[in-house]
């Protein structure tokens, strides 16, 4: 479909991006099913995630060539890479904010841990 | 022959989603399901882009676009609620 283009060098692009892009889906799978706490699967499955998409989706453009389909699948690979690293930091935020306000310092990490020894301290002052 | 490729990676993707599914399921907190459900919205994006090319319908196309915006709204809405214990 592309004017010039040889079809098994084509086929070949399509196959390697097309694998790729499961490949690094099934990365950010395994990361989310694996790593013990809420940041490190976010930051497994986040980027991965986009990479991943990003690729199977240019393996289609291929596959369409020059029509206006492909126009359109590009408009949404452009969205992809657009949103889903705002969501994800959209995310975390929330989740950061989530364990600092019930106090779950594991996952909260270190200024959550100041915070609680800061009031320690005060709840000793005011006793003393 | 490219097109077993494309089925064969449209059932990868599916073994994917349930597996994400689990996580969903299981997830110790909140914060966990709206992270799954994200990674779920961007793998249904993709498989619905490749049905477009299994079916050869190019119209799936649009459907894909109109999910992934639904679902970046779905995900702030979410993180909302994750945030503040409350919608709005």
């Amino acid at each position: 479909m592309i004017p010039g283009g040889s079809e098994t060098l084509r086929h070949i692009a399509i196959l390697a991006l097309l694998g790729s892009g499961v490949f690094f889906l099934l990365v950010g799978t395994l990361g989310l099913l694996r790593l013990p706490d809420v940041f490190s699967r976010m930051h497994a499955t986040s980027k991965s995630d986009t990479l991943g998409a990003g690729l199977v989706l240019a393996a289609l453009v291929l596959q369409y060539g020059v029509r206006q389909v492909s126009i359109q699948l590009l408009i949404v690979l452009l969205f992809i890479m657009i949103t889903s690293p705002a969501a994800n930091h959209i995310m975390a935020r929330a989740a950061y904010k989530n364990a600092q306000r019930e106090g779950n310092s594991r996952i909260a990490g270190e200024r959550s841990i100041a915070a609680e020894r800061k009031m320690k301290q005060d709840d000793h002052n005011a006793d003393a | 022959m490219i097109s077993l490729a494309f089925l064969v990676a449209s059932a990868a993707i599916i073994a994917m989603v349930l597996a994400v599914l689990y996580r969903a399921y299981k997830g110790p907190t909140n914060a966990d399901r709206m992270v799954a459900i994200n990674a779920i919205s961007t793998k249904v994006i993709v498989l619905i882009s490749l049905l477009a090319v299994l079916t050869d319908q190019p119209t799936f196309v649009d459907i894909a676009l109109i999910y992934a915006m639904i679902g970046f709204i779905a995900t702030i809405a979410l993180s909302k609620y994750v945030e503040n214990g409350r919608l709005g």
